[in-house]
Formats: C-alpha cells, structure tokens, sequence
C-alpha cells in the first residue's frame, strides 16, 4: 500500500495540472500555465480525499487519452505515513461504503495483504479512498481553476476559501473537540 | 611566442630590405620604433598581419613599393615579401622558426597618359609561403610542409586572438567592450585545449549511449527514443534564451544609453525627477521580490499539512468512533490474526471441527479474525491517537498564518502600486521637457521591449532545465537497461571509462575557469587601479566583460583605452605567469604585445601609469610611437628598451622627404 507508482488518467489528469506546479518536462505545460496552489501532485494527493469526502463527492477515471498524470513510487513512499493516516481516517468513518463499525475499524487497522481477501479487501479500499481523491480534485478545481483568472485572483480565493472552512466549520470548536478527544 | 626579427622587401613604403631585431632580454624587454605621423608605423602591424595570416588591411591592395613599381617595364618581375623570425615553446621544447610570405608581383602594362605614368601589374601575384624551424644543432633548417603551415601558425597565435597582440590605438579602446571575451581569454589562457577535450570526449560518449542496443526492451527503446526529441527540443530551447538574452542585453544597452541621455538634460526638474523615478525603479524592483518571496512563503503555508486544517472535520468524527467502539469490540483476550492463521493452516480448529474453506465453521473462524487486530484495539486506538496528535501539532495556526501572510502580500501590492504611481508623475515631469519626452518615450519603450525579452529568457531557462532532468532520466534508464543487459557489456565498460575521464575533464576545466576568471578580475582591478586617477571598481561578468560597478557614466575614449590596457595587461601577465599550470599540465603560453600608437587617445598621466605597467606583464613590447608620445612614455620606460629604432625618410635633393623611400634605422 503506498508504495508504487500511481497514474491519473482522464480529465481529471488535466485538473491536477491545472492545480499543481509543474516540472520543466511535462509535455503540455503551456496549457496548464495557471497560478498553482499545490506544489508538487503528491501534495494533492494527500489534501483531496478528505476534501471529497467533506463534499460527499467521488470520481472516476478516465481514459488516458483524455489525460495522463503519474506520481512516482519514490514521492509516495516518502509520504507514506501521512497517505496511510488519510486513508485510516477515511476508513473509519466513510459509513456509505461500510455502514458497520466494526468492519470500518478492521478495514482501517489492518494492512496486512497476506490473504487473498486482505488483498481484495485493501484493493476496495483504495478504491474508494481514490474516488474521494478525484472528488475532492474536481472540488477545488471547481472552487479555484474556474473561479479565477490571473494570480491575484488565486491569491485571494487561498485566503477566501479557508476563511470560508474557519467560518462554516467552525474552526475554533472543532479544534477544541479535537483536543479534548486527545486528552489535551 | 617571442619574436626575434622582422625582415621587409620591397613592402609598402619601406624600399629594399628593413631588418628589425626586437630585444628578447628579459630585464630589457621593450623595443621601441619611433616616427613620425604617417611615417609608416601602422604599416609594421600590417606587415605582421600580412605575414602571419595573409591579412592585407591596405586600401591599395598592391604591397610592392611604388618606387620599384615605377621602375618596372612591361615583362619584369619583381619580388615583396616579409619573414618573421620567432621563437615557440611547444611540448619538443623552444625552438627558431622563421615564417616568409612572398608575393612575385609580374609587370603586364606600362603607359603614360598626361604626362601621368600608369604601370600595370598582375591583380593576382604569385604566393609564396614558407615555414621552416632550426634543429637542435642550431644548423640544420626544416621545412614545414605548405599545407600544414596555416594549421601552425593557428597553433602558435590563433588568429582569433592576434588582435590583442597586434593593435594600433585605434583600435584598443574597442577591445574591452566587445561583447564577447570568453573565446579570446579561454584561446590566450590555452583552456579552450581542455574545453575541445571536454567536448570531444562527450560526443565520444554520446556515439557510445547511442549504440546502446535496445532492442526486446521497450522501456529503454522508448527512452531512447524520447532522448533523442530532448536533445532536439534542448537545442531550441538553447537558442530561444541565447535570442532572447542578446535582446535583453539590446535594450538594456539602450535604456541605460537614454537614462544617460536624460541625465544630460538641462532642465534642473527633469534631472532630479529622473534621479527620484531611478530610486523608485530600484524600490520597485526590491518590492517585486518581496513580493514573489510572501508569495511562495504563503503558497508553502498552504501545502504545510493542510489536511490537518480541512480534515479537521474528519478528524474529528474518525476518533469519535474510535472513542466509541473502544470498549465495545469483544473477542478472545490474548487471542490475535496469526493464532487464526495458524488454525486456517492447520485445517483443524481446537475443538476438532474441519476448517475447510467456505464452509460454515470456516466463516465464523474468520469472522472472528476480522475482529482481531494484529494489536489489541485499545492499543491500536492509543496509537492512533498519538499519530493523530503528531499530524496535527503545529497545524492550530493554519489558519491565522495563511491571514497573516495574506495581509502581507496585500500590503506589498499596495505598496507596489503607490511606487507605480510615483513612477508615473516623475515621468509625467519628465515628458513636460519636450526634448526629453522623446528621449523619455524610447526609453521607457526600450524598457518594456526589456522586460518582454526578459520573459522569453526566464521561460528558456526553466525549458532547458525540464528537458536537462528529461535527458538525465532518459539517460539513467538506458544505462540502468545497458547494465542489466550482457550483449552491451563491452559498452556499458566504454561508457564507465568514458564517464570518468569526462567527469575529471569537467572538473579540472571548471576549475581552472574559476581560478581564471577571479584573477582576471584580481589583476584587472589592480591595474585599473594602478593606471586610472579615479576610483572605479571593476568587475568581471560571465562572459568576460568588463564592467564597472557603477555602470551610469559615460565613458571617454581615453577611458576606455585604459581599461582595454588593463585588461590585455592582465590577460597577459596571467597567460606569462602560467597561473594555470601544474604538474600534469602546461598550458601556460608566452605573448608578446605589439602596439601602433598605443598611446593617441591616452591623455599624460595615463601614459605615465600604463608604461609603468606594461613592461612588467608582458614577456616582450614592440612598439610604435610618435615622437612626441614617446617623450612622455620614455621617462618610465626607458630603462626597459633594449632595442631602439628610427623610422625615417629619404629626402630629395630639395630637402623634402620622400614618402616611398622609408627605412628603419
């Protein structure tokens, strides 16, 4: 688990340019000349899921003649542990693909892929956590690539968009929750 | 190089045979010819150059004295030529070789019109060239095959290079503002011998990558295949920022040309408008990388674990079952996956029923498993916690932060915006002068075409950078391909060797260029220093410019005369003191300078201060004065002449001297 190369494929390949900067060899570069909020895919990867899940959102992929994007084994690896905490979070509490409890703890503590239904069972759940990865993809996509036009207008949105989460979430009380959850 | 003596026949003004040794002492390594003007001491650089490289820079193309010209009938044959003599150290040693250029001129025409006599001569004249040296024995002379003569004298002074040797007055002040010095101080300093190894050897190596046989493996086919498009698209990409840099450096030449035009300007109000927009511009130009530095701060921010920030939520509901489930899920105490496993293994449970799979007692085995976390849950949620608590420390301010920096690059905006604003009034002020609102226009044109060109250049540099790390890529894969496969073996040994010898070629060219350029820059300094009254600092650029740090002023042509003198007396003196030589490699050359009228834009204190120097950088002096320069030149370089010449004249019976009948004495 987070340990390969991961490819995008379709539209949603062309969103992650259009999100993240990218590097001198990427053919189309010219197309996706945008202001980018994230610096490298990985990044991305790691952000989006949990933002698909906020909006209840999934994608799918598309064929790789719409787009084609891959972040390399070595950028996963090394965020390996923040990509496996992500994942758990989801695993846990993602109750439309797995309404019991305790099926959701399993799925999110156990990596094991001895058995070929451990292996089943971590490729479903990778599945859904990458639905929630483009979701989330075409959620920011939508709330910034649409949305702006020229740098400042990037600039801008950053502040508005987590001004906007603060307010609407109350960051403030989540973060209290969150701490005495911890035993803060 | 030292030059021993120089023989002319029949060469121009200079009637029969001129023979000039030069001083080769070493305390007394100046040689003087001192004439008056138009006495003929141009004609001595063109004599070298003509011997040397077959340059004849004369209006009238015909080289045979005039005199001698006059005397010829229809049939005769008459003969010009010039030799050189000079010593060159080579890796055999010193050794005298002497290089003779002759032209057979042939009389075909002899008329008089007018009383004007007219004769005629062959327009091609037959060539001859010869070089030959002595053996050790001080005796024997050897030819050098004609065809290898050129290839010879390019071995000994490059032509590329004769201009810093061989120079009249009016062209020295040109020389340090050439727009590209690294040819000439990479061919004086001898590096472009390592630079021609780097290069030959990285073809050797490319010929090598690309016989790489990849056949039966398409990763490496593919690679190969895209690395030959990178290289493609590199060279573009080279081109496009060379274009684009030449154009910068265009514009920027002419805005800084305009701002001193401006500068000129009477007009008390446009002076010091332009002062203040020039330290607005300077702000302005500070501001912008503010700017672009809040802006990449606050990009990081926002990819500093912002999961811990959005996902809060998540965050949140996900301990919140954990929470509950805690003291919720029941199974066997003790028991864990692997007690399962090996039951599922042994096909027997303990109370003795068949664990086959897909049976019943089979599925409640396993259900059982699901429950049992390789660790007990309260150790599993403990765990989790702490994980939780190591994502989320440091992220409490995700929030203010991103505020805070945001604020921040507002107010860098703004500010931009006000120094904008300022720019535009004092241009505004500017423009009321109508003489500088022309100039003020183009300059302000000249800055936009600047800025424009400035783009393409940075959009280049990151190109070249992308295809650069797609070339290294494509590269790895082949030889990870190469390495794995036996029939390129003998290749993959080429290329290691290949590799290596490239590695240390780079590494000691890199080096030695560092060691160059900062000694170049050392010895410029000090003897700009030592030459100009005022305090000027210089410095040297990529391209071997020289710069001063203060670039505004305009400069006179005695300014730049000293400077191009400091800078061929530095070149000099490094390429005589071999600062580049160690025991593995000699590259270090000796030059002499020979010089026309050095010293006619030079006013007397900078005579004084640049003959102090000149002896002393380079191996050997030859040069040409006037008589009146030379009275100021020879209080500090008179000690050093040893060898001192007269250019004079013939006279009539009438006393009046005679322009075609020359001789050096």
């Amino acid at each position: 688990m987070f340990n390969t190369n991961f490819d995008i494929t379709g539209v949603h390949a062309n969103y992650l340019k259009d999100l993240c900067e990218l590097r001198g060899n990427v053919a189309d570069k010219d197309q996706h000349n945008n202001f980018k909020i994230f610096k490298a895919y990985i990044d991305a990867y790691i952000l989006c899921p949990l933002i698909g899940y906020q909006y209840s959102r999934k994608g799918k992929m598309g064929s790789a003649a719409d787009g084609d994007v891959g972040i390399l084994a070595e950028q996963i690896v090394k965020r390996s542990g923040e990509l496996k905490y992500i994942y758990q979070i989801l695993m846990l509490i993602d109750e439309e693909s797995e309404p019991d409890t305790e099926k959701r703890i399993y799925r999110a503590f156990n990596f094991s892929e001895k058995t070929e239904e451990d292996k089943a069972m971590v490729a479903e759940n990778m599945q859904i956590f990458n639905e929630y990865f483009l979701g989330g993809v075409e959620v920011l996509h939508e709330q910034f690539v649409d949305e702006c036009i020229d740098r400042d207008a990037y600039l801008l949105k950053m502040y508005q968009y987590t001004n906007m989460f603060n307010e609407e979430q109350d960051g403030e009380a989540l973060k209290a929750g969150i701490d005495k959850i911890l035993n803060k | 190089m030292i030059i021993h003596k120089l023989e002319m026949y029949n060469f121009r003004q200079y009637i029969g045979l001129q023979e000039v040794e030069f001083s080769t002492d070493l305390d007394k390594n100046v040689t003087v010819l001192i004439g008056v003007n138009t006495s003929g001491k141009t004609t001595i650089i063109r004599a070298f150059e003509w011997c040397f490289y077959a340059k004849n820079g004369f209006e009238d193309p015909v080289l045979l004295n005039s005199e001698v010209r006059d005397n010829m009938n229809v049939g005769d044959m008459q003969e010009v030529w010039v030799a050189v003599t000079f010593s060159h150290q080579d890796s055999n040693g010193d050794k005298m070789y002497t290089l003779k250029r002759k032209y057979t001129y042939l009389c075909n025409e002899r008329t008089r019109a007018d009383g004007k006599l007219f004769v005629g001569l062959n327009k091609k004249p037959e060539e001859d060239l010869s070089l030959t040296y002595l053996q050790a024995d001080g005796q024997t002379k050897t030819d050098i095959r004609r065809e290898n003569i050129s290839e010879s004298i390019d071995r000994v002074l490059p032509q590329d290079l004769s201009d810093y040797f061989f120079f009249g007055g009016e062209r020295i002040s040109g020389i340090a503002n050439r727009t590209d010095l690294s040819n000439a101080v990479r061919g004086l300093m001898r590096l472009d011998v390592l630079e021609n190894a780097r290069d030959h050897i990285k073809e050797a190596l490319k010929k090598f990558s690309s016989n790489i046989d990849t056949s039966g493996d398409a990763k490496a086919q593919a690679a190969q295949d895209s690395l030959g498009t990178a290289n493609k698209k590199l060279q573009q990409y080279k081109e496009t920022r060379d274009n684009a840099q030449a154009e910068m450096e265009y514009y920027q030449k002419q805005e800084s040309e305009y701002n001193v035009e401006l500068s000129k300007s009477n007009v008390e109000q446009v002076k010091k408008a332009k002062e203040e927009r020039d330290r607005i511009s300077k702000a302005l130009i500070n501001e912008e990388i503010r700017l672009e530095n809040a802006i990449r701060a606050y990009v990081d921010l926002f990819n500093k674990r912002p999961y811990a920030f959005f996902g809060m939520p998540s965050i949140k509901k996900s301990l919140e079952v954990l929470q509950e489930i805690n003291d919720q899920v029941e199974c066997v105490p003790g028991m864990n996956q692997d007690s399962i496993d090996y039951l599922i293994n042994r096909k027997i449970c303990i109370c003795g029923t068949h664990l086959d799979p897909g049976s019943q007692p089979y599925q409640l085995v396993m259900q059982e498993r699901r429950k049992l976390p390789p660790e007990t849950i309260g150790a599993v949620v403990m765990n989790y916690k702490n994980k939780a608590e190591g994502y989320l420390s440091g992220s409490e301010s995700f929030f203010t932060d991103i505020e805070e920096k945001y604020k921040e690059i507002r107010g860098i905006q703004r500010h931009i915006g006000e120094l904008q604003d300022e720019a535009g009034e004092k241009s505004k002020l500017i423009i009321d002068d109508t003489d500088a609102k022309t100039i003020e226009n183009k300059r302000h044109e000249a800055h936009t075409k600047y800025l424009e060109a400035k783009s393409d250049y940075d959009q280049a540099v990151i190109d070249i950078g992308g295809c650069q790390r797609d070339i290294r890529n494509c590269e790895d894969a082949i030889a990870k391909f190469a390495k794995s496969s036996t029939k390129n073996s003998r290749l993959v040994r080429y290329i290691t060797y290949v590799s290596m010898v490239q590695e240390w070629l780079s590494d000691t060219y890199k080096a030695k260029e560092d060691t160059v350029r900062y000694e170049l820059q050392r010895r410029v300094n000090s003897n700009f220093a030592k030459m100009y009254h005022g305090e000027r600092s210089i410095t040297i650029d990529d391209k071997y410019r020289v710069k001063y740090s203060d670039i505004t002023t305009e400069e006179s042509d005695g300014l730049k005369a000293v400077k191009s003198f400091a800078f061929i007396a530095s070149l000099v003196s490094m390429a005589k003191d071999r600062i580049l030589d160690d025991e593995e490699m000699q590259l270090g050359q000796v030059y002499p300078l020979v010089m026309d009228a050095p010293f006619s834009n030079v006013d007397e204190i900078h005579i004084d201060n640049i003959c102090k120097i000149l002896p002393k950088t380079a191996n050997q002096v030859i040069m040409a004065v006037m008589q009146k320069d030379w009275e100021y030149a020879a209080v500090n370089l008179g000690e050093y002449v040893g060898k001192s010449y007269s250019i004079t004249k013939d006279k009539d019976v009438e006393g009046k001297e005679i322009d075609t009948a020359t001789h050096i004495r």
